[in-house]
């Protein structure tokens, strides 16, 4: 799990008892993606003002806020999903890599490889388990067999914890699958491409406690690999997926921090009204 | 409560929170009483007064369950989160304190029927001084509680020291009576046991305002506590012995 249980030696406790699990390599330091002075309008209205954030890699972020308070259109400003919104317009700068996103030799398409989506309610496509998650390494011209293409989708499944769920019945429907089961189809789909950043925006919200506690683990492993940045409703599961969160009011990024300091002793007021569940 | 601009949404959150500090409260109320009149029990040998210390224990403990009963419901029904959830842990904590608070009253009121029978009026008053500061201490712990106050935590974390102080002197004055003579040692051995459960007393109330502290600011105080408590290097032979300072 994540690293939020660290024994201090300072409390008295040996410091060779080794009870907190291992962070990865360099995890901490490295920002994957870094946002400056982000603003978006829509159709002239601003949705988000000036949204300055730090994307940590191989580290969970997780977005809160009520509705409509920016925080999926920040998530969507992420791999420029915006760019098909009519009327939108985004300012400021987004680096993936210290590579500006926005920047006039960026392929979407590549970059939407590279930063991959899972939604909120399971969207399988109408084909079967296989050529769901085929899809993305086919047309991205990813492999060059189907041994090869055989392999991505069983190493894909496997990461996305569904391998031995479907393996006897890959070329039935996506949609025959559970509600859960058809989240994690998605999250493998949205893996095979390899991405390097996962983003989510409230994928466990149209799923039961059961197929939500799977999501939230297999989060917690993909997070070894991939940089996740999850937007979520349910303020429980931000504390318990994340290593970070940021607070969305009105547009505006009005607290963002480590997540047990968000949870324990938010800074802001607005922070703390919304956390302990006050906003007036 | 917490103080906020708004109430909580779910109105019904509010007044568990405020059903919890009212508990809190009057167990505050209930050990002031306890350590009050066991010292006053002790100074008059009121065996009677003694008892219903003994029995309001009960009342403590009682408290002390229904707290961690309605705490533990909060915490698995309501998931409290930054100055909620610190108030309901800084809550439970304090209770406990409370409730060895009170415990440590019933030890010194099961002992004024011994007392009784070997007084020795002149060393009990240096425990009425101590029984004041403590009661002193206490109530201002209470204010800090009730007005949501650092500064009275911090006063009362910095006033340790003094209640540490008397028990050290209390300590000295007892043991010269027992070198006066073994007649006194039985007497004295209980003043001792009573004294030390005053300082005890004092380090609960102590660990009360660092659960005060850590509700309201979500820091912890963490610098070493100031201590006065010296007893453990004297010694009967010349004073001065060979004890380890913690």
């Amino acid at each position: 799990m994540k690293n939020s249980f660290v024994l201090k030696q300072s409390h008295g406790i040996p410091s060779d008892t080794n009870l907190s699990s291992e962070s990865p390599e360099g995890g901490e330091e490295t920002i994957k993606m870094d946002s400056r002075d982000v603003d978006v309008y829509y159709s002239g209205k601003q949705a988000l003002k000036s949204v300055s954030l730090p994307i940590r890699q191989h580290r969970v972020t997780a977005l809160i806020g009520p509705s409509g308070c920016g925080k999926s259109t920040y998530l969507k400003c992420l791999n420029r999903m915006n760019d098909t919104v009519v009327g939108c317009r985004v300012s400021g700068s987004i680096t993936l890599d210290s590579e500006d996103i926005y920047g006039p030799a960026v392929d979407v398409v590549q970059l939407r490889a590279r930063v991959g989506m899972v939604f909120q309610k399971p969207n399988p496509f109408p084909k079967s388990i296989f050529d769901n998650i085929a899809y993305g390494p086919r047309i991205h011209g990813m492999t060059r067999s189907h041994a090869e293409l055989n392999e991505v989708v069983e190493s894909s499944l496997i990461k996305a914890g569904l391998w031995n769920e479907v393996k006897d019945r890959l070329k039935e429907p996506g949609t025959s699958l559970s509600g859960g089961q058809q989240q994690r189809l998605c999250i493998a789909r949205a893996i095979a491409v390899n991405p390097e950043v996962v983003l989510m925006d409230e994928p466990c919200s149209a799923l039961d406690p059961i197929a939500t506690a799977r999501i939230e683990e297999l989060i917690d492993d993909l997070s070894h690999n991939y940089t996740i940045v999850i937007v979520t409703h349910s303020m429980q599961q931000a504390a318990r997926v994340s290593h970070h969160t940021g607070f969305f009011h009105l547009g505006e990024l009005v607290e963002f921090g480590p997540t047990e300091v968000i949870f324990t002793n938010p800074k802001e007021e607005r922070t703390k009204g919304y956390v302990t569940g006050r906003f007036g | 409560m917490p103080k906020h601009s708004f109430p909580h949404t779910v109105a019904s959150f509010d007044q568990e929170l405020q059903f919890l500090d009212e508990m809190l409260v009057r167990q505050f109320e209930l050990v002031h009483s306890m350590i009050h009149d066991s010292i006053t029990a002790v100074a008059h040998f009121n065996l009677q007064l003694a008892q219903e210390v003994i029995q309001r224990d009960l009342k403590v403990d009682d408290l002390d369950l229904a707290i961690e009963d309605n705490s533990i419901k909060i915490l698995a029904l309501r998931s409290p989160l930054a100055d909620d959830l610190r108030w309901v842990i800084a809550i439970q904590k304090a209770s406990s304190e409370l409730e060895r608070m009170g415990d440590f009253s019933k030890n010194i009121s099961k002992r004024v029927g011994t007392l009784a029978l070997h007084p020795l009026p002149e060393a009990a008053g240096g425990l009425r001084v101590m029984g004041i500061m403590v009661l002193e201490q206490l109530d201002r712990m209470r204010r800090g509680w009730i007005e949501e106050k650092t500064e009275l935590a911090m006063a009362v974390w910095e006033g340790d020291a003094a209640v540490d102080t008397l028990y050290d002197g209390m300590f000295r004055e007892l043991l010269t009576h027992m070198m006066e003579s073994p007649r006194n040692i039985s007497s004295c051995i209980h003043l001792l046991f009573i004294a030390k459960n005053l300082e005890r007393i004092g380090d609960h109330i102590t660990n009360i305002a660092e659960d005060l502290y850590y509700r309201i600011t979500g820091d912890k105080l963490t610098s070493d506590r100031p201590k006065a408590d010296k007893t453990c290097l004297v010694s009967s032979h010349d004073g001065v012995g060979t004890g380890v300072e913690q």
